[in-house]
């Protein structure tokens, strides 16, 4: 599949309608899983009400994962088969993958108020959250440095893939340093005890955040493509 | 002779060149120095706080030293020499690697006794911190190395390197920091060393990617 | 059990409201800018001489 995406044409042609369709989908499970979230579904035994930031808090950690896998996926094929389109791929997440880890830590930090009494704990997970933020702003600024797109591509592309290596050992690291530094009896985000009630807005929501993710990537993919086709005819037309 | 010993000894040389070991050496003191200065000199607050502190003053060190290493190859030809030659590019990087932790490594690493010592570490515990020193800067090299590669066409890419590698030195930092207070000192130490072995192993191998594609 | 705790609530939606509109509406005005540049090259390619890049 991979490879029949890599024509550029053929992903402009498909591209240009699969956009606006994510971006539907997404309004659409937003409008369904905010209010859901928000009014239709049942406080919590211990934290309150203040466990709908669940619903945005949760989608907003998994996604930034899941976007930096993709970007690694996006790597190893840019660095294995030197497909163009990986590149842009990856690059096309990033900025986004940034906001999802920048609303985690935001919303993570305001739902810590209540919960812990402070607006920054430095939980395992939030810490881990924090250097993957910390990550995205390198990849990004790596992308920004390097003039040569196609150079700065494949540099990010090992950068990537070293961050991809980094990550588990990090996330095991910092767990294994904040259970050092505290017991772990405060309460754990989105642990194992989600009540059945709580699945639906919230899978409802992780819905919305992954086809938000789906529409704007695509865009932002379009837009590179047809960019780097007006700077190369003005290149041509200059010369 | 040997291109992997005539890589070391030319980089070893030139760390030593014009006291450019000093500097990285300095800039560790002068960082373990600011510590009191910055926390007061409560002796108490110090012995509970201060040693893992030694740890930011070695990363920042470490990290001063790394915009040059593969800007000045880039600059003078010599990394279209090291392509060229029969070794494989990431034994030079190796090479490279080993130069600086024995050139810059080395020095912080034997400061990080007295420094451990004037932040209040309990005598029994230097020589822990001094092992987990020379572990960590091999674990902050090889990771660094990967850092600098990428960087190495930037334009005054040290604030560059310096947030790209962060997030490499975090664990390190961790658990040399736990062997600095004291904190289930022989676990931490494994793991530093896995930490280091395989910061050495990986390292050099996306280093040499990188590094190929900057000559291109 | 924390009681209330709709101020943080909302402050909590809003803030991803907007962050998540803000990336949105970014996107949207780069994905357009560039559309309208790739138009534009369209038409004028199949001209005989282009003439000097017009620069917005």
């Amino acid at each position: 599949m991979i490879s029949y995406l890599a024509n550029p044409a053929r992903f402009m042609a498909l591209s240009a309608w699969a956009a606006p369709l994510c971006a539907v989908i997404a309004a659409i499970l937003f409008a369904a899983g905010a209010p859901w979230g928000l009014f239709y579904s049942p406080a919590e035994q211990f934290q309150g009400e203040t466990v709908r930031i669940m619903y945005v808090h949760v989608p907003a950690a998994w996604w930034s994962l899941g976007i930096y896998a993709f970007m690694g996926g996006a790597s190893l094929v840019s660095l294995v088969w030197r497909h163009a389109l990986a590149d842009i791929a990856a690059r096309a997440a990033a900025p986004i993958g940034a906001v999802f880890a920048g609303v985690c830590l935001v919303t993570g930090s305001i739902w810590g108020a209540p919960t812990w009494g402070t607006w920054w704990e430095w939980d395992g997970r939030l810490t881990s959250m924090l250097v993957l933020f910390v990550i995205y702003l390198g990849y990004i600024a790596l992308w920004a440095a390097i003039e040569d797109e196609e150079r700065a591509g494949k540099l990010a592309a090992i950068l990537c893939l070293a961050g991809l290596i980094n990550l588990p050992i990090i996330k095991f690291s910092v767990d294994w340093w904040s259970t050092l530094h505290q017991p772990a009896s405060v309460f754990r985000a989105g642990g194992s005890s989600i009540a059945p009630a709580m699945m639906g807005p919230l899978l409802t929501m992780a819905g919305a955040y992954l086809f938000l993710f789906g529409a704007l990537a695509l865009s932002n993919m379009r837009a590179s493509i047809q960019r780097r086709r007006v700077e190369r005819s003005r290149m041509e037309g200059g010369a | 002779m040997n291109p992997f010993l005539a890589t070391f000894r030319r980089d070893f040389a030139l760390h030593w060149a014009g006291g450019g070991v000093l500097a990285p050496l300095g800039y560790f003191l002068g960082a373990t120095l600011l510590v009191p200065l910055a926390m007061g000199p409560e002796r108490t607050l110090l012995a509970a706080a201060g040693p893992p502190l030694i740890w930011i003053a070695a990363a920042l060190a470490v990290l001063a030293t790394l915009e040059r290493v593969f800007q000045a190859d880039l600059e003078d030809g010599s990394l279209d020499q090291m392509l060229l030659s029969p070794a494989p590019l990431e034994a030079l990087v190796l090479a490279k690697g080993a130069a600086l932790w024995i050139a810059v490594g080395v020095p912080i690493v034997l400061a990080g006794a007295p420094a451990a010592v004037a932040l209040q570490a309990p005598p029994e515990r230097v020589a822990a911190i001094v092992a987990s020193l020379g572990l960590g800067l091999a674990a902050f090299i090889g990771a660094g190395l990967v850092g600098a590669a990428v960087t190495a066409g930037v334009k005054r890419g040290g604030v560059l390197i310096a947030l790209i590698v962060v997030p490499f030195f975090a664990p390190p930092i961790i658990f040399g920091s736990a062997v600095a207070s004291g904190d289930d000192i022989d676990a931490a130490l494994s793991v530093l060393a896995g930490c280091a072995l395989g910061a050495v192993a990986l390292g050099p191998i996306a280093a040499a990617a990188a590094l190929r594609l900057q000559a291109e | 059990m924390i009681e209330g705790g709709w101020a943080y609530v909302y402050a909590a939606y809003a803030v991803t409201g907007l962050a998540l509109a803000g990336a949105a509406l970014v996107v949207a005005l780069r994905a357009r800018h560039w559309a309208k540049q790739a138009r534009k090259l369209d038409t004028t390619a199949n001209r005989p001489n282009p003439g000097p890049a017009s620069n917005p």
